[in-house]
């Protein structure tokens, strides 16, 4: 009976074990038996083991209650009333806060240091706590006098690659937008240029949880390898696989292009040449895939004329990108 | 089954904790599931519905209780909602009785401790509720023209009123069964008297 009870827990059981089991089960003295046999069973099951049909089920639920909870972030009336209470709670409080302040004044104040990488460099640096962080072009970020010391709090406008120190005590948090992420010893890359629509986050190895600034009841735990992108406008986070190399080897001067269209890839060459570009309306929508390491501009324009019907025309100090008709018609 | 961390894990709806429950009760959701559904696509739509329903009412969650019934009373009312329209589509608003799957009691005492009514049973019982709560005279005419099987006419001259009339009434009355039937979403309502009652 055991081997049929092993059978139906995994969804093995043929119809006649089925009835066997049952007719066994109709007297209630099996019945602590078969508990018995069941969490022996769930025992036996390790932490990783998984019923092999199943993954793809599970992924769209973990993937649907991601997006659900990340979406309840925005609305509600409900929370405003909160706020409201909330508010009127503060404001009792600081009553008592103003008298504490007074007396904490002569603490020095906190002061802002912000790292910059201008377009067309990648700056490396390391912080107070000795974590590295690589900032990408035209990328920012703040930290106070306090880091290190009584947070490990930054700003993040842009992107950035990070290699965290171990320190579980003070948990290193990155905000961007609403969005924050905390760790506590990691490598990830957080894209979050003002441009684009989405913070995107690459986790490479090591864990990290997102949360949002706005509300505290939701976070979402990353694991290596996937990427999380989140809306900013809407608020809402999805997760994906990817291979994370593609994310982060900007770090070292290797830019991947992968099936992206004209628009993306010459945004992607302003920050990395701090060139100005512009593009015909009409070929915005081819697309390339190639890697980029430390090859010239020049090279990478005469690369992307071989590979699509285009033409490079500089103008004042922009390259503007138009159809080269003589190789449409060659090709005909 | 599942000890309290777990539970916990639920209400403060930690992907994580919802994962473990998955993996120990997706093959048994699913060979319950089966017995009456035979499309695997919609097999997968109800179990994954049924967690998603279980997270979106993870406030109601009691660590004490069992998860394993309150996801198996969630399922199965999927699977009952699910029945209800192909029965309704097939058979034009009539219910017939039909024998119930014998084995669907294994799974109810594995999840619930105990056997209840059969999901055939429960499917009569709310299309009999669904009839009873017609208007009086529509009732009346359904009730002897589609379950005692009375003649339309018969009918007619009994009520002084046309055939047409009765074909009106009963063409009405179907309607308001099947929005009855559809409309009734059961696995709120038992959901909360499951919770009171454990």
């Amino acid at each position: 009976m055991k081997e049929i009870v092993k059978k139906y827990l995994e969804g093995e059981a043929g119809f006649h074990e089925q009835v066997q089991l049952l007719k066994w089960l109709r007297h209630p003295n099996n019945r602590s038996v078969f508990q018995q046999y069941k969490s022996g069973w769930k025992k036996n099951h390790a932490d990783s083991w998984f019923p092999a049909d199943a993954v793809k089920s599970w992924n769209s639920i973990e993937a649907a209650i991601v997006q659900k909870s990340f979406s309840k972030w925005q609305k509600s009336k409900k929370i405003h009333l909160i706020y409201k209470y909330a508010a009127i709670f503060f404001f009792v409080l600081s009553l008592g806060g103003t008298i504490r302040y007074y007396t904490s004044i002569n603490q020095p104040p906190v002061f802002y240091t912000s790292v910059m990488a201008e377009n067309g460099q990648i700056s490396k640096v390391e912080l107070p706590d000795g974590s590295l962080v690589w900032l990408n072009s035209g990328s920012q970020l703040q930290y106070n006098t306090e880091f290190a010391t009584k947070n490990r709090d930054i700003l993040l406008n842009g992107e950035a690659y990070f290699h965290v120190q171990q320190n579980a005590k003070t948990p290193f948090i990155v905000s961007c937008n609403n969005l924050k992420i905390k760790v506590t010893g990691t490598t990830f890359n957080v894209s979050s240029y003002p441009e684009n629509k989405t913070v995107d986050i690459v986790l490479e190895s090591g864990s990290v949880e997102l949360s949002n600034k706005k509300s505290s009841s939701f976070s979402y735990t990353m694991k290596p390898g996937e990427m999380a992108q989140f809306e900013t406008e809407n608020q809402k986070l999805q997760i994906s696989q990817v291979n994370t190399t593609r994310f982060t080897s900007w770090k070292d001067g290797i830019i991947n292009i992968y099936n992206q269209s004209l628009s993306e890839v010459v945004k992607r060459l302003e920050i990395r040449y701090n060139q100005n570009f512009d593009f015909d309306e009409d070929i915005k929508d081819f697309h390339y895939t190639f890697t980029i390491k430390n090859e010239p501009l020049s090279e990478i324009i005469q690369l992307m004329e071989k590979i699509t019907p285009v033409k490079a025309v500089q103008e004042k100090d922009v390259i503007i990108f138009c159809l080269d008709k003589n190789k449409l018609r060659e090709a005909d | 089954m599942f000890d309290i961390q777990v539970k916990k894990g639920l209400k403060n709806g930690d992907p994580g904790a919802y994962k473990e429950v998955f993996r120990f009760l997706y093959p048994r959701l699913k060979g319950y599931c089966k017995l009456f559904i035979t499309d695997e696509h919609e097999v997968e739509d109800i179990i994954q519905e049924g967690f998603l329903t279980l997270w979106e009412k993870r406030a109601g969650i009691q660590p004490a209780n069992s998860v394993e019934s309150l996801l198996f009373v969630i399922v199965r009312n999927r699977c009952l909602n699910r029945i209800k329209k192909k029965k309704l589509e097939e058979s034009n608003g009539d219910l017939e009785k039909s024998l119930p799957n014998e084995i669907q009691f294994l799974y109810q005492i594995d999840f619930t401790g105990n056997e209840d009514r059969s999901l055939e049973e429960l499917m009569i019982e709310s299309f009999q509720q669904a009839v009873e709560e017609l208007p009086e005279k529509m009732k009346f005419i359904y009730k002897k023209c589609k379950i005692e099987g009375k003649k339309q006419k018969e009918v007619a001259e009994e009520l002084g009123i046309t055939v047409k009339a009765i074909e009106k009434h009963i063409s009405k009355a179907k309607n308001q069964i099947r929005d009855k039937l559809l409309l009734q979403y059961p696995s709120l309502v038992l959901l909360i008297t499951f919770l009171f009652s454990h």
